[in-house]
């Protein structure tokens, strides 16, 4: 089965990748079929990171990224 | 040189610890000083403002426009990393689309187009060698433009927050800062006086009022605003109104604490929506609530349901993470990356399934699938919804109404918004989809109803959402104003305001990034953290399957319709389209640029937004 990935998506903030079957459409051109995936390829690790710290400093470190 | 590190540094930083205290008690009884609230819509919307004018121009406009310049009589395709196209040139704005679409708009809208050359459109460099390239110079030339008034709001914001980006001045329960009359004015003149003394209903040229334009624009031929961009991009792609529709559930956090009493009819789109008057019932400048729409279920009146924040879960059922059954509310989250030991399993993400119970009884099977971000926001405050832009342009489509056959062109299908239309639109672009290598016609969407969540409808939301924030800043600029006394209006932070922190407690913050709900969940111990959950807008929209095997907001709209209609898979431009009307998030990474112009990429862990 044919497919079309997308990995990753430019012009966007972050690391997303699209993944789909695709089939012929009725006529011409070709359809996605129900198996679309949205993939976001990077972990952040901020529940980690946080863990231990004060909590008034979450909202500065969260912000700095 | 170091050229962009990502956009979304402005909200995780505003919701984290300054609300925990207010909803839940959970950080401090102490109330938000009223006057720190009024610094803090101030510093959110104006950087909302700079955040939908960046999203069209610099995220999703390149879609649709071939960045060329106008040299010494010709059309010179731009190269640059990040400008140049990366698609077959007939996708884009095209002779060939223009003139397909003219006619009709010469019709509808003549002073756009008139076919004598009179029309606005008519009147651009270049128009009578190559009208297509013509447009896409313009928009190229707009997308210069949105720089440099996206440098003005974060000017406007500075003044606020002591800097933009990356705010400085927001601390837990307060805000620390001050403004004097001349802070004000200076906001006013870059927002719309234009230091000749002009009025919002009257920006000065230059200024960003000017620039976001309004809802009228196109229908007026008064060309150079975002709101005529956004309603000429919708008249040249209209097939997009029927594209990416996603699940018709729309969730709203609510942001704007301390507004007071925000009339909708004061801005012109919200006059036009609302003659007799609307003012928002919640105590914030947007409301915060949930709308299950899905088709049609938005058209008002709207119910909007009251957010109980115990009815939110998490499935990491389609991610990376070490597994879960069910749903988990975040205070009892698990956040372990487990990509190795999952390989072969269901999950292909790092974002998890943020889904909301509407029912209340914690039954696996009542956690709804929702879209979070400006048309959501917009539905749940009853500004946007499936057929609204008819009050706007006379090319609008109607609820319900199936798309347009390019296929065929069929003339069978119903009306657009009055005879014919939807037929004429269908047959020129029949035309356009043929240049296309290997394809005749376009999609068939006779079979899609228009429900008022497509590709068009988040970028057309996002655009009037922009409008009327500027009429709020207004309002907010006018709200500090009148708490100066003695040379200073001042955030009313004393000693007695500063939170202290109790033995253990549990917190949240909930607002509205730019792009989306966004909450914080914490709990502590000691003063130390134990516990950090982040439910982010991009985890909503892009979330994998979750456990009752449902697909995320997005997904659903590569998927809707019988499935997203590609002309080509070697292109996918239209998968990027649909992607990109969101305002997707993920994680950052920075971009470095040789003196050669060799462009690497180096990830840096981040937080999606």
């Amino acid at each position: 089965m044919a497919k079309i990935i997308i990995d990753p998506v430019n012009r966007m903030e972050g690391h997303l990748g699209i993944e789909a079957d695709i089939t012929p459409a009725e006529s011409n051109g070709f359809r996605l079929n129900p198996n679309a995936q949205c993939r976001g390829n990077m972990y952040r690790g901020f529940e980690q990171l946080l863990k231990k710290r004060d909590p008034r400093d979450a909202m500065v470190i969260t912000q700095r990224h | 040189m170091c050229i962009g590190t990502g956009f979304k540094y402005q909200t995780h930083y505003e919701d984290k610890l300054p609300k925990l205290q207010r909803p839940l008690k959970g950080w401090s009884t102490k109330a938000l000083p009223a006057n720190a609230a009024r610094f803090r819509n101030i510093i959110h919307v104006s950087n909302h403002i700079m955040s939908h004018i960046l999203h069209f121009y610099h995220l999703v406009a390149l879609d649709y426009v071939k960045p060329v310049a106008f040299l010494g009589g010709n059309f010179v395709p731009l190269t640059r990393p990040f400008l140049a196209p990366r698609y077959d040139d007939n996708y884009y704005i095209t002779t060939a689309r223009v003139l397909a679409i003219a006619p009709l708009l010469a019709a509808l809208h003549p002073k756009v187009y008139k076919g004598d050359g009179s029309g606005c459109l008519e009147g651009l460099p270049g128009w009578a060698v190559n009208p297509g390239d013509a447009i896409n110079n313009y928009l190229t030339g707009q997308y210069l433009r949105a720089l440099n008034i996206r440098r003005m709001c974060h000017e406007i914001q500075a003044q606020y927050s002591g800097r933009a980006p990356h705010n400085s001045g927001w601390t837990p329960s307060g805000e620390t800062s001050s403004a004097t009359q001349a802070d004000i004015n200076k906001s006013r003149e870059i927002l719309y006086e234009g230091g000749v003394g002009r009025t919002p209903a009257d920006p000065a040229p230059g200024t960003v009022m000017d620039f976001v334009g309004d809802p009228s624009d196109f229908a007026n031929g008064k060309a150079g605003t975002m709101m005529f961009d956004v309603v000429a991009a919708a008249h040249l792609f209209p097939e997009y109104f029927w594209m990416g529709n996603s699940c018709g559930n729309y969730m709203a956090y609510g942001w704007g604490e301390e507004a007071g009493t925000i009339n909708f009819s004061d801005s012109v789109y919200g006059g036009l929506l609302f003659p007799g008057g609307k003012t928002n019932p919640d105590q914030r400048a947007s409301r915060r609530g949930w709308v299950a729409g899905g088709a049609l279920g938005c058209i008002p009146p709207v119910v909007v349901n009251p957010i109980n924040i115990m009815n939110l879960g998490e499935s990491v059922t389609g991610s990376l993470y070490k597994p879960y059954a069910g749903f988990k509310h975040p205070w009892s989250g698990v956040t372990v990356p487990d990509p190795e030991g999952l390989k072969g399993s269901l999950g292909y993400s790092f974002l998890k399934s943020p889904r909301y119970d509407t029912v209340g009884l914690h039954n696996q099977a009542d956690y709804k699938v929702f879209e979070v971000g400006p048309l959501s926001r917009m539905v749940v405050n009853g500004c946007y919804y499936a057929g609204v832009l008819a009050v706007l342009y006379p090319v609008a489509p109607v609820a319900g109404q199936p798309g347009p056959d390019l296929v065929t062109g069929d003339p069978v299908n119903p009306p657009y918004n009055d005879g014919g239309l939807l037929q004429a639109f269908a047959a020129a672009l029949r035309g356009v989809y043929a240049n296309i290598p290997g394809v005749t016609g376009g999609p068939n969407l006779s079979g899609v109803a228009y429900n008022g969540d497509s590709v068009l409808d988040r970028i057309a939301a996002r655009a009037l959402e922009c409008r009327m924030q500027c009429d709020e800043l207004v309002h907010f600029l006018s709200q500090v104003e009148g708490t100066i006394t003695g040379g200073y209006a001042t955030t009313g932070i004393t000693d007695d305001t500063v939170p202290v922190l109790d033995i253990a407690k549990k917190g949240y913050g909930m607002t509205e990034a730019s792009r989306g709900a966004l909450s914080h969940w914490l709990k502590y111990k000691n003063g130390k953290i134990t516990l950090y959950q982040a439910i982010v807008p991009t985890t909503w929209n892009a979330s994998p399957r979750d456990a009752n095997g449902n697909p995320g907001p997005a997904e659903q709209s590569l998927m809707s319709g019988g499935g997203l209609w590609i002309a080509d898979p070697a292109q996918g431009i239209e998968c990027i389209r649909v992607t990109h009307s969101y305002d997707f998030c993920i994680a950052c990474a920075v971009h470095l640029i040789t003196p050669e112009g060799e462009v690497k990429t180096v990830d840096v862990p981040a937080l999606p937004g």
